[in-house]
């Protein structure tokens, strides 16, 4: 216990003598958490649309949720080859023909919705011999209209950011102290592997805690993530990432070499994690994807970081998400800690 | 006068793979003195401290130190090693490296209060540079403090990987006379060298070439023993000895076998044929 705590306090102390990453652990989550919402936050812009020979209750319809021009086929031909318009949209008797740029699948969709959406306008108002729908009343159960894919993505960003700033400290010390040479001072010092990573747990747990209440914060107060759960929890949630995100962090820098193939190991173990937590949609995806998803820890915490940051959901409907992140940080303990076992006898 | 080994090797070999680096060494540390171990770089000096102070598991053979067969365990508290490398926190103060390592070891507040400055004393530092972080520190107040890391302890055995290189003539003469201090207050030193000026300190001197030891003794008798004048010389004969020893493919020739030390005249366009290169491409 007393190395492990020599060791922990060796690791706060070598922070308080580098002020520059201590402000790297703050800033640059936050700056990247903000800017992500500047990105996504923002509500797009009405697409642009050229009618070409429509009635001008039809144009009016449009003009609802969309810029409309009216023009000719031909400089409308020209504007959607330069990109200045979405789409074309022309009659053909009783059919609507719309013509889109097409390049950009968002792009295309939001410009389908806003077309629908004027259509639906106009046979709500009993005009254009379409027969009369009902007027849409959409009510939100969690969230409301004006949340943008931000909203939705937000608490997964928090952990995937989290996440990978650990794995980068926590990479980086073993390696750090196997090619400075102090590896070689602790192994043949009394100090046990295990008291090795369990001082880096320590260590930077309580930094990592400080940097997740800091960072989330920020995020919820001055960027505006949304948050309907109880802090604390986030903070618990984003903090139990961490420790998976640290402990096989550790575990791949006791296997390194060099800092060249804790990166790559990065690559390797993180990045498919990210691509896979919840940030693009695995509805529809192969089976073997989702049970890969299901195999990964970011997934799990991120489910439950949006339980409690979109759902308000308490402990008792994250619990099973959290035990499973502790079990990884177990594991990865463990297989840290034989990690440099088998290096230590080489 | 009859002494206790500290550190005991017996037929001790270590491969890398399939690259056989020690072959059969044959070692005994006696205690209370400071024990040499002498010779060219990459011929496995490192290598063999490596796996007295268990950082290194030996391919065969036994090692004991201490009493304890090795990897030690029970007794790494009473061993202190400063590796090649400085191997130190470079984001650290010199006092907060020696207190870190010094709770490794298992010593209080009270006893890092007292040891600090006497380690810290014998390698020429003071406390004086304060705040500085060892990053800041020259190559040889570096190397001077991994030394002191090393004694932080009071180990009873202290194995130093080339403690002098790097170090101005000064600091090494006042090193050497902190090394002997230390064995008259008991301790026993293993310190690895390709200095020869500085093996004459050491009581006793293993010398050794291509991963195996080619003699060891007193340096005197060393000197005496291979009929020369200087250490350096002496180094050398026992190098041609084994090196003929290998040639003949046998390793049973004995030591003062005189043939041999003629041959190399002899068999001079076999020595041309294994290193041309070596003579500057004369021939090309």
């Amino acid at each position: 216990m007393r190395n492990t705590w020599a060791q922990a306090k060796r690791i706060w102390q070598q922070f308080s003598h580098d002020p520059r990453t201590v402000v790297m652990f703050i800033v640059a989550p936050v700056l990247i958490l903000w800017l992500f919402s500047a990105m996504l936050g923002t509500t797009p812009s009405e697409p642009r649309l050229a009618v070409v020979g429509l009635p001008s209750q039809v144009t009016t319809a449009l003009e609802d949720s969309a810029q409309v021009s009216v023009l000719s086929q031909a400089d409308a031909d020209a504007k959607l080859a330069s990109r200045d318009i979405e789409a074309i949209v022309s009659m053909d008797g009783m059919t609507l023909n719309v013509e889109v740029e097409g390049t950009n699948a968002s792009t295309t969709a939001r410009t389908l919705a806003a077309i629908q959406s004027g259509l639906k306008t106009m046979a709500a108002a009993g005009q254009g011999g379409v027969g009369a729908l009902p007027t849409l009343d959409v009510s939100y159960l969690h969230g409301s209209a004006d949340w943008t894919s931000f909203d939705y993505l937000g608490p997964v960003f928090i952990g995937i950011f989290i996440f990978v700033f650990v794995f980068i400290t926590a990479g980086m010390s073993l390696v750090t102290e196997r090619t400075g040479g102090t590896m070689e001072r602790l192994l043949v010092s009394p100090i046990k592997n295990w008291q090795i990573v369990a001082g880096y747990c320590l260590g930077f747990g309580v930094v990592t805690v400080v940097q997740a209440g800091i960072v989330l914060m920020a995020s919820i107060k001055l960027i505006g993530f949304p948050n309907e759960g109880n802090l604390g929890l986030v903070i618990v949630t984003t903090f139990s990432m961490a420790m998976v995100s640290m402990t096989l962090g550790l575990l791949v820098s006791g296997l390194a070499r060099t800092a060249f193939q804790v990166i790559q190991l990065m690559i390797l173990l993180v990045i498919p994690q990210v691509l896979l937590s919840g940030i693009f949609d695995l509805t529809n995806a192969p089976t073997w994807m989702n049970v890969l998803s299901v195999c990964f820890p970011i997934s799990h915490g991120a489910e439950a970081l949006r339980a409690v940051m979109l759902r308000g959901e308490g402990l008792s409907d994250i619990g099973y998400q959290l035990a499973i992140l502790w079990a990884f940080v177990v594991a990865f303990f463990l297989l840290a800690s034989l990690s440099f076992r088998s290096r230590r006898t080489r | 006068m009859v002494q206790e080994s500290l550190v005991k090797l017996r037929d001790v070999r270590k491969s890398y793979g399939r690259t056989e680096v020690l072959h059969g060494i044959d070692i005994d540390v006696p205690a209370g003195q400071i024990t040499g171990l002498l010779g060219p770089s990459g011929h496995g000096k490192t290598t063999l401290v490596n796996l007295i102070v268990g950082a290194l598991k030996a391919t065969s053979g036994q090692i004991t130190v201490l009493g304890e067969p090795a990897p030690p365990r029970k007794v790494k508290s009473q061993i202190g090693y400063m590796p090649q490398s400085d191997a130190l926190y470079e984001d650290l103060t010199a006092v907060q490296n020696l207190r870190f390592f010094g709770a490794l070891y298992g010593m209080n507040r009270s006893q890092m209060d007292e040891a600090i400055p006497t380690v810290l004393t014998t390698v020429s530092l003071t406390e004086q540079m304060g705040r500085k972080t060892v990053g800041a520190f020259s190559g040889g107040m570096k190397r001077r403090l991994s030394l002191a890391i090393a004694m932080i302890h009071s180990p009873r055995l202290l194995v130093l990987d080339e403690p002098t290189v790097g170090l101005d003539p000064v600091h090494r003469v006042r090193l050497w006379k902190g090394f002997q201090e230390l064995v008259k207050a008991g301790r026993t030193l293993i310190i690895t060298t390709h200095v020869m000026d500085e093996a004459v300190n050491c009581d006793d001197l293993v010398m050794i070439h291509d991963g195996q030891v080619i003699a060891q003794g007193a340096p005197d008798e060393l000197v005496k023993q291979s009929g020369t004048a200087t250490l350096e010389a002496a180094f050398l004969d026992f190098e041609a000895k084994a090196e003929q020893g290998k040639s003949t493919g046998d390793d049973a020739v004995p030591d003062d076998a005189a043939p041999p030390r003629v041959a190399p005249a002899d068999t001079g366009p076999d020595q041309h044929a294994k290193k041309p290169r070596k003579k500057g491409g004369s021939h090309a």
